[in-house]
């Protein structure tokens, strides 16, 4: 090795350094503090002594009816996800693709959501949804829907779904833009060809749109996903995880466990098993569709 | 070569920029607060740092805004000290300020302690500081404080001996009634649950919420339950429940809960109650919507601002005509206590002191008194009494008599999740929850924390 390369090797490493300093600072260490803390009892005062637990924490997650509940209504947001917000994020990018006018509006429009603070939103549909003379109610009963339970947020069993709906009108915007750039991205000429064989926009979209927005297609699943499973304020906002625990996802029982009931041991095995849950989704995924690419 | 020592240099430069960086805004800069930091005392570097955090932060209510006045005025008089007022009027975020300042090694150095068993933890690892060598030294400060208040602070059952804080905020749990309403329906104000039972149709019949509860905040069931429990079986459920005699889904805490989904099905408490909080109740009492609202001494001097406020009454809470050896059990008593956790021998402790002494002194109290125009309860006496509003003296006739008071049950358990459990369980019942099951769930978390301990 020659001195100057080996001087490059200096360099780079004592260029990188600080980065690496920083990221190991705020993301590894924390990463795993959570873990190291999930194996013990603590109340989250520093004088109070930690005690070993074991695995205790995590036996205890699947005891939990709460933890259960928030699983399901994970699940229920990532279905949502697929029924809600990928049909309606793949029409809004095929408008704003399309031949016609305004598409700079539509598309500031769509996305306008996506720069509205999360917290913002979850409010603004609260005081929309709000069942003494919130909008949604009175356009309701206007409709004729005299006397229907409109306290969606107040139901146990409404209230995630109702949250899914705020959820997909928040990230349909953003969705649109992945759906768009992969639109955007096939050449006109296969369109070109389609039309001259007469095919239908039916057609057009079942065989060319669809199969050439694979990427798009995985980018949306991977952010549905790991957006589920760690979303949070807008459940926090809204419902606080309730009626009881009926909207709790595990961002709220993480909250809650730590910062209301002191359980901080409990509250970091939950967020491991977050972690977790996020990094093998994250990897599985990935494993999928890089297969899947493979075989193409 | 001079390639390489211009990278060099470059490299050493970002790192020293980045370090530089990390290190000379705390140093430079004064820390950005979400609250009130006074110019005067920014511009002292040599000022003491003392954060002070408390759940007055909403310049609307009269109590509240006498604090953040006091705020600027000890600021004036202590250019020595930066007080940084970071308080938040909501429990649960003022809360989690101080619990996330203490996981973090960082506690605010005043602050309102809520005292009882369920902080017992914050006492024994030593996170809240004793005062009574304070109030030794200086007995003059705490002279005209009444004794009793400090019992909740006063940990020697549990082996841990001092005094914890000075009271705060006495309260007693009493209810509103907008007398025109009645005066208006022909019946008379009620003040037992039969006469409420009784006069609920008529009023729901006119239109009129019966008694508003907005369960939103879901502190309003705890505190509900607490007093029924009281005007039911005295405070035998409470010892009961935590010297751990009687279950939470024993057949005397179902039957509580029962009666309070009965009157929620009856109308009694009104629809949608999950969606408007304690401001909503208040709101509803002032617009004319609700007859009646459970609330607390603490709300005396918003009241007092209404526009109808000649139309309001305050009595206590309601108690059973079957049940008249309760009628005088009260939910109430010391609420929230101001503490510190600035140690002797930190550099701010003689500043914590400061803080601490002036937001508890009784020329404080005495302030808060004049501005509330003798309204409202203190944990002091005064020399010269001021003759109050009309609803403090209601309030008072009732207060008075109150033969025994306690906080919230859960207040009483070491078991710090049991307040937000029982609260958020029984506040299903607006969510169409059956009372057995939710007093179920309440037991469930009370043998999971025992089976863990």
């Amino acid at each position: 090795m020659g001195v100057s390369s080996k001087r490059r090797k200096i360099e780079s490493i004592a260029l990188s350094l600080p980065a690496f300093l920083l990221y190991s600072f705020i993301f590894m260490y924390p990463m795993v503090s959570v873990f190291r803390l999930s194996f013990y009892k603590w109340n989250g005062i520093p004088n109070s002594p930690l005690q070993y637990v074991g695995l205790k924490n995590y036996a205890a997650l699947f005891q939990d009816a709460k933890f259960i509940t928030a699983l399901t209504n994970v699940g229920i947001f990532i279905l949502s996800g697929f029924i809600l917000i990928l049909p309606v994020s793949l029409f809004l990018a095929t408008v704003i693709q399309s031949e016609g006018k305004g598409k700079r509006f539509l598309k500031t429009s769509y996305f306008m959501p996506q720069v509205i603070s999360r917290t913002a939103i979850a409010l603004m549909w609260y005081f929309l949804l709000y069942p003494e003379g919130g909008p949604v109610g009175t356009l309701l009963e206007a409709a004729g829907f005299k006397g229907v339970n409109v306290n969606l947020l107040g139901s146990k069993t409404y209230a995630i779904y109702a949250i899914t709906v705020i959820n997909a009108w928040t990230y349909a915007g953003f969705n649109m833009l992945i759906f768009s750039s992969g639109i955007a991205g096939i050449p006109g000429d296969i369109y070109e060809a389609a039309i001259m064989d007469g095919a239908t926009p039916w057609q057009k979209m079942r065989y060319i749109t669809f199969p050439m927005l694979k990427n798009s297609f995985q980018i949306f699943t991977l952010n549905c996903i790991i957006g589920s499973i760690t979303t949070f304020e807008m459940v926090y906002v809204t419902t606080g995880g309730g009626p009881g625990s009926a909207s709790e996802v595990f961002g709220t029982l993480l909250y809650k466990n730590a910062f209301t009931y002191n359980n901080y041991g409990y509250s970091n095995a939950m967020g491991s098993f977050l972690i977790v849950a996020s990094f093998l989704a994250s990897v599985l995924l990935t494993g999928l569709f890089a297969k899947s690419n493979k075989e193409d | 070569m001079k390639k390489g020592f211009v990278r060099t240099l470059t490299a050493a430069a970002i790192l020293g920029s980045l370090l530089t960086g990390c290190g000379s805004k705390a140093a430079s800069q004064p820390e950005e607060s979400s609250g009130t930091v006074q110019e005067s005392s920014a511009a002292n570097k040599d000022a003491v740092k003392v954060r002070i955090l408390t759940r007055f932060s909403n310049p609307d209510s009269v109590r509240e805004k006498y604090f953040m006045d006091m705020v600027v005025k000890f600021q004036e008089e202590n250019p020595d000290i930066l007080l940084e007022d970071v308080s938040i009027s909501d429990e649960e975020s003022h809360d989690t300020l101080f619990k996330t300042a203490v996981a973090a090694g960082d506690p605010i150095e005043v602050f309102n302690f809520l005292g009882y068993a369920a902080n017992l933890d914050y006492v024994k690892n030593g996170v809240i500081t004793d005062v009574s060598d304070i109030i030794e030294e200086d007995p003059a400060w705490t002279e005209h404080y009444i004794d009793a208040l400090f019992a909740p602070v006063d940990y020697s059952d549990y082996g841990v001996e001092g005094i914890y804080g000075l009271p705060n905020a006495p309260y007693g749990v009493c209810c509103f009634y907008n007398k025109a309403i009645f005066d208006e329906v022909g019946l008379e104000l009620p003040e037992t649950w039969e006469d409420i039972e009784a006069a609920a149709p008529v009023l729901i019949e006119k239109g009129y919420v019966p008694m508003a509860f907005g369960a939103k905040d879901n502190y309003r069931a705890g505190h509900f339950l607490t007093a029924l429990s009281m005007k039911y079986y005295g405070d035998d459920l409470k010892n009961n429940l935590i010297n751990g005699e009687t279950a939470w889904n024993g057949p005397e805490t179902v039957a509580l809960i029962e009666m309070m989904q009965k009157w929620y099905e009856s109308g009694l408490f009104g629809t949608n109650n999950l969606a408007y909080d304690a401001n909503g109740e208040l709101a509803k009492l002032e617009s004319g919507e609700a007859a009646i609202i459970f609330s607390g001494s603490w709300n005396i001097a918003t009241i007092n601002e209404f526009d109808n406020v000649a139309d309001i009454v305050c009595k206590g809470f309601p108690y059973f005509a079957s049940k008249p050896e309760f009628k005088d059990q009260w939910m109430g008593g010391p609420d929230d206590f101001m503490s510190m956790t600035a140690k002797p021998g930190d550099d701010n402790y003689e500043a914590s002191v400061r803080v601490l002494k002036f937001f508890t002194s009784q020329e404080y109290w005495q302030g808060l008194y004049e501005v509330q125009g003798g309204g409202g309860t203190f944990p002091v006496k005064f020399d010269q009494v001021i003759e109050a509003d009309p609803l403090t003296t209601q309030f008072n006739e009732y207060y008075n008599n109150a033969a025994n008071m306690i906080g919230e049950i859960e207040q009483f358990s070491p078991m710090t999740s049991l307040m937000d459990t029982v609260r958020t369980e029984v506040t299903t019942i607006f969510a169409d929850d059956k009372a057995q099951d939710i007093a179920d769930r309440i037991q469930e978390a009370v043998d999971a924390y025992q089976a863990a301990q």
